[in-house]
C-alpha cells in the first residue's frame, strides 16, 4: 500500500504537466472518428440463454446469481 | 525449416495443391509449440482438439472446393487472451478471470473461423492489456526469442512472439497505446493498429474503450494485410465500428512509394532515442527516399503532453470498465464472504495485480470531484490538440514515419520498479491511439542484435497507405525471413 501510494504520487506529479498545456481555445474530445447516433436495426434476434449467461457465476441458485447480503 | 516459415499465400498454395494438409500443418504447429514455447511462454493455453477439428474441416473444404476456399482456410492462427473464444477459457492475463469460459466469441474470431482458420490457442498478455513488457501477466512472463533475458514488449507480447518464433502464421492482438506495434518492433514482426472503428471490438475484454483497437501481427506485410482484410468492416454488434469500404489493403500494397510524401515528426526524434535505434531509422529513411518517397519534416508540437494525457484518459476508462470485475458474474469470486462488500474487496484484492490496481486507483482519482477538471477534462482537451497536430501534418504528407519505440527490447525487470519509465516506452505509439488514426510497425533493422521497427502512421482510415509504405521497406530490407535463435532450436 505504501509502495502504491509512493508510485501514485510520482505518476500524479508527472501527469500534472498537463496544466502547462495551453488548452484555452479547444474543446475536449468526446470521441474520435466520424460516427454520430449509431443505432442498429430493431429486430428480434436470439441472445444468450439464462443458463449460458449464468454459467460463469461463482454462485448461482435456481437461475439467479447469489451474493452475500448488503450490510 | 518449418512450414510455418512460409508466407500465407505460399502456404495456401501448398494446401490447395495437396502438397501438405491442414492437419499436417496443424500437427507441426502444435509440436513446435510443445518444444519451443516452454522457453518463451507465448501461449497461455493450446487448444489441440479444436485446432485439429478445424484443420480436418479445412482439409474437407480445400478438397471439395479448392477454387472457392478462402486464402486463410487451413492457416494456423492464435488469439490474444483478451479476445473471447466460445468454450475456451479467456482470462485477459488476470487472476480475476481465472476459469472464465465465454459463452460467445469475439466478432473477429467468428469472422476468421468462418474463413476456415485453425485456432491453436490463447496468447499471453499483460493483465487486461495493461503494460509494455508482458511482465504484468498474472500467469507467466513471455520472453523475447531474440534474447530470452529481454522482454517481448507488451501488451500483445504472446501474439508477437508466437509469430516471431514461427509458432503461428498470424495472430491477433489489441493496441490501446502501442500494444501491437511495440511488441512487433521488439520481436521483429509486422503489427497493425487499425483506425479506431475499423475492426469490431465485440468480444474484446475492454481496457480503455475510446482507445482500444484489435489488429493483426504477422511475418510479412502482406500476411498482415490478408488478416486485416478478413477482420475489418462494420459490425452491428459494435456501435463504434465504422461503415467504410474494406479495400486497397492488398491491391495497393505493391504500388511502391514513388512520389509519396513521408513526414518525420521533429518531436519524435527528441525523446531520447537509443543511438542504435536512431541509426536504423536513418537508414530506413534513406532506403525509402531511395525508392522515390519524398521526405519532409513535420511538427507534432503536442507530443510532450501526449503521454500525460494518455495516462489520465486510459486509467480513467480502466476504473470504469473494470468495475464489472466484481467476482459475481464471472471469475472465481469469493463465495465465503459474509457481506457483499467483503466479497467485492476480496475478489478484487486477490484478483488484480499491481499494475491494474495502480491504474484503477489513478483513474478513480482523476475522475473524482475536485480533480476532474485538472486531470480528466484537461487531458481530453490535450487529446484534441494531439488530433489537430495530426490533421495539420496529414495536410502536408501522406504518412508519418518514426521509430516504433525509443529503444529495442529492454531487459526483464529493468522497468518494473519504475512505472513512469515503463509508461514512457509508449511515447511514440500512444499519440496515434489518442487521435484514433492508423499505424503499422514493420521490421527495419537490428540494434545490437535486437530487432527495431519502423512505425508508419496514416490518417483516419489510412491503413492502405501505411501498409504500402511498410511493404516498400520490407521489400528493400528483406528481414521478414530472418529467424530468431530460439525459433531455430526445433523441428
Amino acid at each position: 500500500m505504501e509502495k502504491l501510494a509512493a508510485q501514485l504520487e510520482v505518476i500524479v506529479a508527472a501527469v500534472g504537466k498537463l496544466a502547462l498545456a495551453d488548452t484555452s481555445s479547444v474543446e475536449a474530445t468526446a470521441q474520435v472518428g466520424s460516427l454520430r447516433n449509431v443505432t442498429r436495426a430493431d429486430e428480434v434476434a436470439p441472445g444468450l440463454s439464462a443458463d449460458e449467461a449464468l454459467a460463469n457465476a461463482s454462485v448461482q441458485v435456481a437461475g439467479f446469481l447469489r451474493v452475500p447480503a448488503i450490510q | 525449416m518449418t512450414l510455418l516459415e512460409e508466407p500465407i499465400r505460399e502456404l495456401s498454395r501448398r494446401l490447395r495443391a495437396g502438397e501438405v494438409s491442414a492437419v499436417e500443418l496443424t500437427q507441426e504447429a502444435l509440436a513446435r509449440a510443445d518444444q519451443v514455447d516452454a522457453a518463451l511462454g507465448a501461449f497461455l493455453r493450446l487448444t489441440p482438439a479444436l485446432a485439429l477439428e478445424a484443420a480436418a474441416a479445412a482439409d474437407r473444404r480445400l478438397r471439395d472446393d479448392s477454387g472457392e476456399a478462402p486464402i486463410l482456410c487451413g492457416i494456423p492462427v492464435a488469439y490474444k487472451d483478451v479476445l473471447c473464444t466460445k468454450g475456451v477459457e479467456t482470462t485477459a492475463g488476470s487472476q480475476i478471470l481465472r476459469g472464465f469460459v465465454p459463452p460467445y466469441s469475439a466478432t473477429v474470431v467468428d469472422r476468421l473461423t468462418a474463413l476456415g482458420v485453425v485456432p491453436l490457442g490463447k496468447l499471453n498478455c499483460d493483465e487486461f492489456a495493461m503494460g509494455s513488457s508482458n511482465e504484468n501477466s498474472a500467469y507467466q512472463v513471455t520472453r523475447n526469442p531474440w534474447d530470452p533475458e529481454r522482454v517481448a514488449g507488451g501488451s500483445s507480447g504472446g501474439s508477437a512472439v508466437a509469430v516471431a518464433a514461427r509458432l503461428a502464421c498470424a495472430t491477433l492482438g489489441s493496441d490501446t497505446g502501442g500494444s501491437i506495434r511495440l511488441p512487433a518492433s521488439f520481436t521483429g514482426v509486422v503489427g497493425v493498429k487499425p483506425t479506431y472503428g475499423r475492426v469490431s471490438r465485440y468480444g474484446l475484454i475492454a481496457f480503455a474503450s475510446s482507445l482500444d483497437q484489435i489488429g493483426p501481427l504477422a511475418k510479412t506485410v502482406e500476411d498482415a494485410a490478408l488478416v486485416l482484410t478478413a477482420i475489418a468492416g462494420q459490425d452491428p454488434r459494435d456501435s463504434t465500428s465504422v461503415m467504410a469500404p474494406v479495400e486497397g489493403f492488398l491491391g495497393e500494397l505493391r504500388k511502391g512509394v514513388k512520389g509519396l510524401r513521408l513526414g518525420i515528426p521533429r518531436e519524435y526524434l527528441e525523446v531520447g532515442l537509443d543511438p542504435g535505434v536512431r541509426a536504423v531509422f536513418e537508414r530506413s529513411v534513406k532506403t525509402l527516399e531511395g525508392t522515390g518517397a519524398v521526405i519532409k519534416e513535420v511538427s507534432l508540437p503536442t507530443t510532450e503532453y501526449a503521454l500525460s494525457a494518455y495516462y489520465v484518459i486510459a486509467p480513467a476508462e480502466v476504473s470504469s470498465n473494470l468495475a464489472r470485475m466484481d467476482g459475481v458474474r464471472f471469475g472465481p469470486g469469493f463465495p465465503e464472504a459474509e457481506t457483499l462488500r467483503d466479497a467485492y474487496e476480496h475478489s478484487r484484492h486477490d484478483g488484480f495485480g499491481a499494475e491494474v490496481r495502480r491504474r484503477v486507483t489513478l483513474g478513480t482519482y482523476a475522475l473524482s470531484s475536485g480533480y476532474y477538471d485538472a486531470y480528466y477534462l484537461n487531458a481530453q482537451k490535450v487529446r484534441t490538440l494531439v488530433a489537430q497536430d495530426f490533421d495539420r501534418a496529414f495536410a502536408e504528407v501522406d504518412a508519418i514515419i518514426s521509430p516504433t519505440a525509443p529503444t529495442a527490447a529492454f531487459r526483464l525487470g529493468e522497468r518494473t520498479a519504475d512505472p513512469m519509465a515503463m509508461y514512457a516506452t509508449d511515447i511514440l505509439t500512444l499519440p496515434a491511439n489518442l487521435a484514433g488514426i492508423s499505424g503499422v510497425s514493420v521490421p527495419a533493422g537490428f540494434a545490437q542484435g535486437l530487432p527495431v521497427g519502423l512505425q508508419v502512421l496514416g490518417p483516419y482510415l489510412g491503413e492502405a497507405t501505411c501498409l504500402r509504405v511498410a511493404q516498400s521497406l520490407e521489400s528493400e530490407v528483406e528481414l521478414w525471413n530472418k529467424l530468431p535463435p530460439l525459433a531455430l532450436a526445433a523441428p
